[in-house]
């Protein structure tokens, strides 16, 4: 049975749009009441290259209560020192929904607010921990 | 994904008990809010004052509920002033204010007034008169919503709603959800007849009254398993009039040490034995029996005049909270974050006390067993709820609603997939405790020294009892009051839900 999108994933999906207005957003429900997003041309810093991916995370049924997490971006994303991606990042994974290979994120949230954290709060976090990366150790 | 199962009562004739003819119109206030209420109508010098109540509502098959959520009191000489038609009104300012708070907030108006002491309370002319000038114009201001009025007597509470298609509306009872459940009506009611031979034994603890009030009551259980079903069993004996179980599953041969009630024939062990043919061990899940039936079926052996439905379905499908939003009570008996986090909004947004009961077995790596606890959380709408308690976990949450495939390709949260230990003599400490402080609840016989809403754990290898007072986050969006909080609305939009194929 197909669920249709929580009024707050649809509320989610509005404010990331607003958050990203220069970059192209796709999102598939999921079937749950919830979505998968998709969010293109984001820049992942100097550390990596290609330097640009898409990103790509789901929105639950039960957002904003739920944690949103994990993330992925491009599948041929590569370090710039040639050192091999470790957690947080791991390669050879799939995009659910989407069905794309990619390299998954898993940047957790431990004190997530449903009042206060939203889906765009957690990518801008995403995306200053890939700016600011300097090196391997310590990654987490 | 199959639609959830509705499983009628097993067919007897059994009267539905309890029913609240569709036009009646009941009132739930919370302790906190009835309490400062009273004192500001009440505060000694025998006197009328006045406030305003905005009140969420929820309408069902029982009748039409309204939830306290906000209270304003009007000072008197400024906002309750004497008026030339009635001995006090309050002010036109005031009743502007608080008429377009409700419609902003798509909350009920409710303007209070009191009378004197006593056990009746009815409005008078004046009153009546009052509200017949006034409240066609207050209904256009509310855009859809009721309004009305309620009047109180120390012992009494009476009430006009108004609602937009004409109608008005008494109100037949007022609940306060204090740690003793406590009924008002406009006038004392009848005595009930003595209890019946039956019930002989238990009503000399509660009185032939208390064992009306029981029958009178709907009770919801998430989860039917090793927690719910004696749960269930529990609510059946005690006559509890109405029973909701609700449960996605079916008996399997592990669960039999921890279901009373239960055969080998509901777990269709001879299909599903661990030599029998793939196909053949699925035929047997699919004929074995619904964990809500087996609750039903104990149900009906406690008694035949008792109506407990079933719900094969996970809690987070909207057909089966549906069913609870008009519960007296919930009982949480199942312990995945989904079901804590329906659990939560049904509390808060449709202000239901429940109980949660759980227990744990800890098993280092090695094998070793450590703490063994029961704990029993009461969940009130005056407490603190499960997410300012930390009790639900987002990110456990986050992983439970990933699709299967996706979660077994992830693992994002460290997880031990074994089942988790478990034994009927845990689950039995937890269920008499919590079953029992809600019978006294109901019944009227909790003491001053047993109220409080503690969270209490019970370390079984040493004796040791733990009571947590609860913590409240002001600013929670289910359980606070901030503006869009969850909280009183009845706003069945609003209650977490999934298409049911969660962990």
């Amino acid at each position: 049975m197909t669920v249709p999108l929580a009024t707050a994933v649809s509320a989610g999906l509005s404010e990331l749009a607003g958050a990203y207005p220069e970059h192209r957003m796709e999102h598939c429900p999921d079937g749950a009441g919830g979505a998968w997003v998709m969010l293109h041309d984001l820049c992942l810093g100097v550390a990596f290259k290609p330097s640009m991916s898409w990103v790509a995370f789901p929105l639950s049924a039960m957002y904003p209560r739920t944690h949103v997490y994990p993330h992925f971006v491009r599948p041929d994303l590569v370090r710039v020192d040639g050192t091999p991606l470790a957690t947080p990042l791991h390669p050879a994974q799939q995009v659910p929904v989407f069905d794309m290979p990619a390299v998954m994120v898993s940047r957790s949230s431990p004190r997530w607010d449903p009042a206060r954290d939203t889906a765009a709060l957690k990518l801008q976090r995403v995306l200053l921990w890939f700016q600011s990366h300097a090196s391997q150790a310590g990654a987490s | 994904m199959r639609a959830p199962r509705f499983i009628d009562p097993l067919a007897d004739g059994a009267a539905r008990v309890g029913d609240v003819n569709g036009e009646a119109w009941q009132l739930v206030l919370p302790e906190a809010l009835y309490a400062a209420l009273m004192a500001h109508l009440f505060p000694g010098d025998d006197d009328e004052h006045g406030a305003v109540v905005a009140a969420g509502v929820v309408t069902t098959d029982r009748g039409t509920r309204l939830l306290a959520r906000n209270l304003f009191v009007a000072e008197d000489g400024r906002d309750f002033v004497a008026s030339p038609r009635a001995h006090r009104r309050l002010t036109p300012d005031f009743v502007n204010r608080h008429i377009r708070f409700c419609r902003d907030e798509s909350l009920v108006y409710l303007a209070i007034h009191n009378h004197g002491h006593g056990d009746a309370v009815g409005f008078s002319s004046i009153d009546l008169a009052s509200h017949e000038r006034g409240y066609p114009a207050l209904i256009d201001i509310a855009r859809g919503q009721p309004v009305g009025a309620l009047v109180f007597a120390t012992n009494a509470v009476a009430g006009d709603i108004w609602t937009p298609d004409g109608q008005r509306h008494p109100v037949a009872e007022t609940v306060v959800l204090a740690a003793n459940r406590t009924l008002f009506a406009p006038s004392p009611a009848a005595s009930p007849l003595a209890a019946a031979a039956i019930d002989d034994r238990q009503a000399r603890v509660f009185g032939a009254a208390g064992q009306a009030v029981l029958r009178r009551l709907k009770v919801g259980v998430i989860g039917g398993g090793g927690v719910g079903l004696p749960v269930v069993a529990q609510l059946s004996r005690l006559g509890v009039g109405h029973i909701v179980v609700v449960d996605p599953d079916r008996v399997t041969l592990t669960n039999l040490p921890r279901l009373p009630e239960s055969t080998r024939r509901d777990a269709a062990t001879w299909l599903t034995a661990g030599s029998r043919p793939e196909w053949i061990r699925r035929l047997g899940g699919r004929l074995a029996t619904p964990k809500v039936r087996l609750a039903q079926r104990a149900a009906r052996r406690a008694r035949r005049d008792i109506l407990c439905e079933g719900m094969q379905a996970d809690v987070s499908r909207i057909e089966a909270a549906e069913r609870l939003v008009d519960c007296d009570h919930l009982f949480l008996a199942a312990d995945s974050e989904v079901a804590r986090t329906v659990f939560n909004a049904l509390v808060f947004g449709f202000l239901i006390p429940g109980t949660q009961i759980g227990s744990k077995v800890t098993v280092d790596a090695d094998g070793h067993v450590g703490e063994i606890f029961s704990i029993v959380r009461p969940v009130e709408p005056d407490g603190g709820c499960l997410w300012c308690n930390g009790v639900i976990s987002p990110q456990r949450l986050a992983d439970e609603l990933l699709p299967a495939a996706i979660r077994d390709a992830t693992r994002y949260v460290p997880h031990d997939d074994a089942p988790a230990p478990s034994v009927i003599t845990l689950n039995a400490l937890g269920v008499a405790r919590a079953t029992h402080r809600f019978m006294l609840s109901a019944t009227g016989l909790l003491k001053p020294t047993d109220t409080g809403q503690h969270f209490h754990r019970s370390f079984t290898r040493t004796g040791r009892q733990v009571f947590e007072q609860p913590r409240t986050d002001p600013q929670c969006v289910e359980c606070g009051l901030q503006p869009g909080s969850l909280r009183a609305r009845g706003a069945r939009e609003r209650i977490p839900r999934t298409n049911g194929e969660v962990r």
